[in-house]
């Protein structure tokens, strides 16, 4: 019985914080989604005030569509902070990344959130409709200026998640490898097939290595003309870890057979 | 002297050659009375067609002979070559991975906690791999309007 409350005591904590985080995320981002549901619906009103206002231009028409307006501004600023508290706590919860990386990119979204959140406290003190489009004008060029952050991210927590398998792999072929050298010193079974493989299976995880960096460099061409991000080159970042990924699946079939070729007498 | 001939009652009449003798009908086979049928039939038809020559009346007939013919090969022939087929025995599919694996002996070290845990580990990876979801596409950046006037 104490055995068993050592043991449980041991590897609960560990179960509780990666379901609190798994919980935290799954809550963070059901804020967001909800959040965005209030936003379409406002959006869709403001198009809405907006058409009668350009069509009657009356003060009613004009006060129907101030506050249309100002619904939907403070709706959109909320969903961008939500979004990017989404993404903020998957990375937390992403291995795989470097630590320096990491507060980096914690350190842009805090300061964005913060930006969005002041930018949301602004608003209702607009007095005309100008004020608005010129709130969200401002709102607009900061978000543009900011967009590569989004995409950066997305792409750190891709390429981390990836890392922290290979990392996961690389230690256990240490282990096979260890395995099969002690196999060769006791000379009771020919290693040289499975010394042969495990070169063919070290070499498949350096393929995956070399086809996360080119996703990296691509990086680098993601922000486009006047800041603003090419998707295509992000797609182009998602298959190039795709393929990494691949090399990583191909080179666990190869551990797999090595695992059984040591198992087995030749 | 001219020797009469006297007839033999017991010896059996000689028939002169192209002289027609009534005898018995002879038994037709059903498949001659089904050829006989189908050729009256046609035989029926075509003369109601009067606006076709005789010639190609022929020729038609001889058409719809060969075609029938070609039918009931088409028809057959498959027919008989299954029949004529010995049947297959089902194989059943055998993983000959699983086969090479199963009839090896297992070596010393197939029982070494070492080797088992690294087998488990690299099944949990196979899990995690197959798991993995490369792009984040529940956290796409949400389309938004910025685009905010009151301009016509």
């Amino acid at each position: 019985m104490l055995l068993a409350s050592f043991f449980i005591g041991l590897f609960l904590p560990g179960v509780v914080f990666s379901q609190d985080e798994e919980l935290t995320y799954e809550r963070v981002y059901q804020d967001y989604t909800y959040n965005f549901d209030i936003y379409r619906k406002a959006n869709s009103e403001y198009e809405s005030f907006r058409l009668q206002f350009l069509q009657y231009k009356t003060l009613t028409s004009q006060e129907n569509a101030k506050e249309a307006t100002v619904k939907m501004l403070l709706a959109r600023d909320e969903v961008v902070k939500t979004y990017l508290t989404a993404l903020r706590t998957k990375l937390s919860g992403t291995d795989g990344i470097m630590d320096d990386k990491r507060n980096s990119l914690y350190s842009q979204i805090d300061a964005e959130v913060l930006w969005f959140a002041d930018h949301k406290d602004k608003i209702p003190s607009a007095g005309t409709l100008d004020d608005l489009v010129k709130d969200s004008d401002e709102a607009a060029q900061y978000y543009l200026e900011k967009e590569f952050l989004t995409y950066d991210t997305l792409v750190t927590i891709s390429t981390g998640k990836i890392a922290f398998l290979r990392e996961k792999q690389e230690n256990t072929l240490s282990e096979i490898k260890a395995k099969v050298a002690e196999i060769r010193t006791n000379g009771d079974k020919d290693t040289t097939t499975l010394e042969r493989w495990t070169l063919d299976t070290e070499a498949r995880i350096t393929r995956s290595r070399e086809k996360e960096l080119e996703a990296l460099e691509l990086l680098r061409d993601l922000k486009g003309k006047q800041g603003k991000v090419n998707t295509s080159i992000y797609d182009q970042i998602i298959f190039k870890l795709s393929e990494s990924l691949q090399y990583l699946k191909e080179a666990n079939g190869y551990l797999k057979e090595i695992v059984n070729g040591i198992k087995f007498e030749d | 002297m001219e020797e009469l001939e006297i007839p033999q009652p017991n010896k059996t009449p000689e028939i002169p050659q192209n002289q027609v003798v009534a005898g018995s009908p002879r038994k037709t086979s059903p498949l001659m009375e089904i050829l006989a049928g189908v050729k009256e039939r046609f035989s029926s038809i075509f003369s109601r067609l009067t606006f076709i020559s005789p010639g190609a009346k022929k020729a038609l007939s001889i058409a719809v002979a060969v075609l029938a013919v070609l039918a009931l090969i088409a028809i057959f022939v498959p027919l008989i070559k299954k029949l004529l087929q010995k049947p297959v025995e089902e194989t059943q599919e055998v993983d000959t991975a699983q086969l090479t694996l199963t009839t090896k002996k297992l070596s010393r070290y197939a029982t070494e906690s070492a080797v088992l845990k690294v087998e488990t580990d690299v099944q949990n990876l196979d899990s995690e791999l197959n798991a993995l979801e490369v792009k984040e596409s529940k956290l796409n950046p949400p389309p938004l309007n910025w685009d905010v006037n009151f301009e016509e």
